[in-house]
């Protein structure tokens, strides 16, 4: 393995701040993924529509953290700007699936 | 509901409201629970921390001063990082920070009678328990009461070949795939409250799903059958892990990272363009090619290698000096 | 309340040193008893306060707090500790001295009671012992780069210290060797840190070696933009290299370099001097001893 260079950006991130942003993160998508589903569940969404439900409101939030907390310069928290989109996504997802499912069987499958 | 359901019904059931009273809800709340109660006695029975051992410590930052000077040695300047190669790769060779320098290879047959190879052991088989008893228990419990009939309907569709998986217990041909068991709802629960572990527990929680499946897998290629595998922890030959560690710094080559810190600090404020750092970098590695293909007067091709470099910094360095007294930004 | 405990909290994770502050904030909490209010949080602040106390004088104050410690957690390593540091504050050393070694005979790798008792040994009077110390514990806990600071301080220190004439010169070279020797491994487990570099640049400029005491003054202003102490260290090396020969080294910087830094150099600090609310007056004087130096 060669030595490796310098790269002069690399000095600008703390690992226990990034690490924290991404607790942050994580926390944040869950919980609104669960509430999503919730959501979702309660409008009787089903198939296609109750995934597009998750991945535009999955969007809307990444827009508004970039927007409001990030202040449209998400390279100041994360080392990869577009982390900002996709981090805890995937995760969120199966927490969506099961309140979606959750409420959808509540309201609409039993009397 | 009314106007704002989008409801797909390609067979309408109604399900005895009880169902949901009596499975759905308290399936969910036994998972909560367990988890919850769960995380908490893995916290209990790992007790207090065990007492560190001087040696051990020292030997696992003595390998990592060789991880660390691979990783940032391209901080220092030339001399100190080989210094600190030559010093390093001899003590690893020497095993001058291992915990038991004579020891050698451990004989195999007494594995069993090492005190700190027993104790992780049994820290690994408690985890496992913790994590498997739990699950089995469930499993066991909602088969045993909530099978043989459906119990909520998946709002997205599934192929085929999951029905028989999520619907065991209901011998109907014709049914939905949506329509789904209880087991099938213990799954999706299982992988869903993940998430909700995390915000209850926070995030080192001991709930964590993914790892009883890991831990299910490799439990039966665990310590019991081979003493000397590496992730359980205790056997390894700590003295072949130092030599490999010593190889991988023979291999490290040092390129100093401050080299053409000047002409990073001048591109910083603006005083040079970017595009000589390209250049610098193209130049570099037309110049590592030649001298590495050449195989002898390799000083003459260092030397004629620099000398692109040293030629391109100073025509830019020229080129911006002239327009540099005004002070202005490069484009 | 509520602020100051978070005021104390964010202290303690920064790790700055503030004593000052902590007892301000840290002495009504303490003395009014609302600092139980805080439950698993309010030993960390007895801790912090007590220390802090120590720094500042008020031994009645860390005494107390002490208690409060002693009471909840009897026997207590991390207690017991800080027993000794009060005991070192009264100038009972060595019965602080005994504190600590009855530590690290229970738990040989106590972090806290080798630490102090580098220390200890420091404040008797003892730099070879101090310094003896800590290169054994160093050789332990590698990765600890506050101690490796500490070690670089303690070389640096030696060098005030030494009267003989004759060796004074042999020392001063080992001494900064080996000072060196330590910021560079703090650099290397700390790399983000500018200060840690600036340090290092000044040890090799009191070496003499300017070549690189330069490269290493660019890497702190590349890493903090517009540190003043890194611009003056820039001018200082460019001066001396323009007034020496060219070197012949091709690694060394070009002249047109050097006075393409110098010049930046300059610009930054009338920038950074001229700005902001000083009056007129300074700023001319500093400007003008900046062009000139």
């Amino acid at each position: 393995m060669s030595g490796q260079q310098i790269n002069p950006d690399d000095a600008l991130y703390v690992d226990m701040f990034i690490a924290k942003n991404s607790q942050t993160m994580t926390f944040i998508r869950s919980s609104y993924s669960a509430i999503l589903g919730l959501a979702a569940g309660t409008l009787g969404l089903t198939n296609w529509s109750g995934f597009i439900f998750y991945f535009v409101g999955s969007a809307f939030l990444s827009v508004l953290i970039f927007a409001l907390k990030t202040k449209g310069s998400p390279s100041l928290y994360f080392r990869q700007p577009l982390d900002v989109f996709t981090e805890g996504v995937l995760g969120g997802l199966l927490s969506y699936i099961l309140f979606w499912t959750l409420l959808y069987g509540i309201i609409h499958i039993y009397d | 509901m009314g106007a704002w359901t989008v409801i797909q019904e390609r067979q309408a059931m109604l399900l005895d409201p009880a169902i949901r009273d009596w499975v759905l809800l308290p399936i969910m709340v036994v998972m909560i629970l367990v988890g919850v109660v769960r995380h908490h006695i893995t916290v209990l029975l790992n007790g207090t921390p065990k007492k560190a051992d001087l040696k051990s410590a020292r030997e696992t930052k003595g390998l990592q001063r060789g991880a660390v000077l691979r990783a940032y040695g391209s901080h220092l300047p030339e001399h100190a990082f080989e210094a600190r190669k030559a010093y390093i790769t001899d003590a690893f060779e020497k095993g001058t920070y291992l915990k038991d320098p004579k020891g050698g290879n451990k004989p195999k047959g007494n594995v069993m009678q090492d005190p700190a190879y027993v104790e992780g052991m049994m820290d690994g088989m408690k985890k496992n328990m913790m994590n498997i008893v739990p699950q089995t228990v469930i499993m066991g419990w909602i088969n045993f009461f909530f099978s043989g009939f459906v119990l909520i309907k998946l709002p997205f569709p599934l192929t085929i070949r999951f029905k028989s998986m999520l619907q065991r217990g209901i011998e109907t041909q014709d049914m939905d795939v949506t329509w789904v068991s209880s087991l099938s709802w213990y799954f999706l629960n299982l992988f869903g409250l993940q998430s909700v572990f995390t915000l209850l527990l926070g995030s080192g929680h001991a709930a964590d799903a993914m790892r009883d499946m890991q831990a299910m897998s490799t439990m039966g290629m665990g310590a019991a059958t081979n003493p000397q595998m590496g992730p359980t922890g205790q056997p390894q030959d700590m003295h072949k892990i130092f030599l490999s560690e010593k190889e991988n710094i023979e291999l490290t080559e040092h390129e100093w990272g401050l080299e053409n810190v000047e002409i990073r600090l001048l591109v910083k404020y603006g005083k040079l363009p970017r595009s000589i750092l390209e250049d610098q970098k193209k130049a570099k590695a037309v110049g590592n090619a030649s001298s590495s293909s050449s195989s002898s007067a390799a000083s003459s091709h260092v030397a004629s290698s620099t000398s692109p470099s040293q030629a391109t910094m100073a025509a830019a360095a020229a080129a911006a000096s002239a327009s540099k007294k005004k002070g202005r930004r490069q484009a | 309340m509520v602020n100051a405990a978070k005021v104390l909290q964010d202290l303690r994770a920064s790790a700055e040193r503030k004593p000052d502050v902590v007892v301000r904030l840290g002495k009504p909490l303490v003395e009014s008893g609302a600092v139980k209010k805080l439950d698993a949080d309010a030993w960390l602040v007895y801790e912090q306060v007590a220390i802090a106390a120590l720094e500042v004088g008020d031994d009645t104050l860390a005494h107390r707090c002490i208690e409060a410690l002693e009471a909840k957690f009897p026997g207590s390593a991390r207690v017991r500790r800080l027993q000794g540091m009060q005991l070192e504050a009264v100038g009972r050393l060595e019965d602080a001295g005994e504190i600590y070694k009855a530590i690290l005979r229970e738990d040989e790798t106590n972090v806290l009671a080798a630490k102090r008792q580098v220390m200890l040994l420091r404040t008797m009077g003892l730099p070879a012992e101090a310094i003896g110390a800590l290169v054994k514990y160093l050789d332990i806990n590698y990765t600890d780069f506050e101690g490796w600071l500490q070690l670089a301080d303690f070389y640096l220190e030696e060098l005030m210290n030494t009267f003989v004439f004759l060796d004074q010169l042999l020392a001063a070279f080992l001494r900064y060797a080996q000072a060196a020797f330590c910021m560079e491994e703090v650099i290397m487990l700390q790399p983000q840190n500018h200060v840690f570099h600036l340090k290092y640049a000044e040890i090799l400029y009191s070496q003499d070696s300017i070549g690189l005491a330069l490269k290493q003054f660019c890497r702190v202003v590349e890493l903090c933009k517009d540190h003043v102490r890194g611009l003056y260290g820039i001018k200082l090396c460019t001066s001396r290299l323009l007034k020496a020969a060219p070197s012949r080294n091709p690694a060394a910087t070009s002249q047109e370099d050097l006075k393409a830094i110098d010049l930046l150099a300059t610009e930054r600090l009338l920038a950074v001097y001229g700005s902001g609310n000083a009056a007129a007056s300074v700023k001319t004087t500093s400007a003008k001893w900046i062009e000139s130096a």
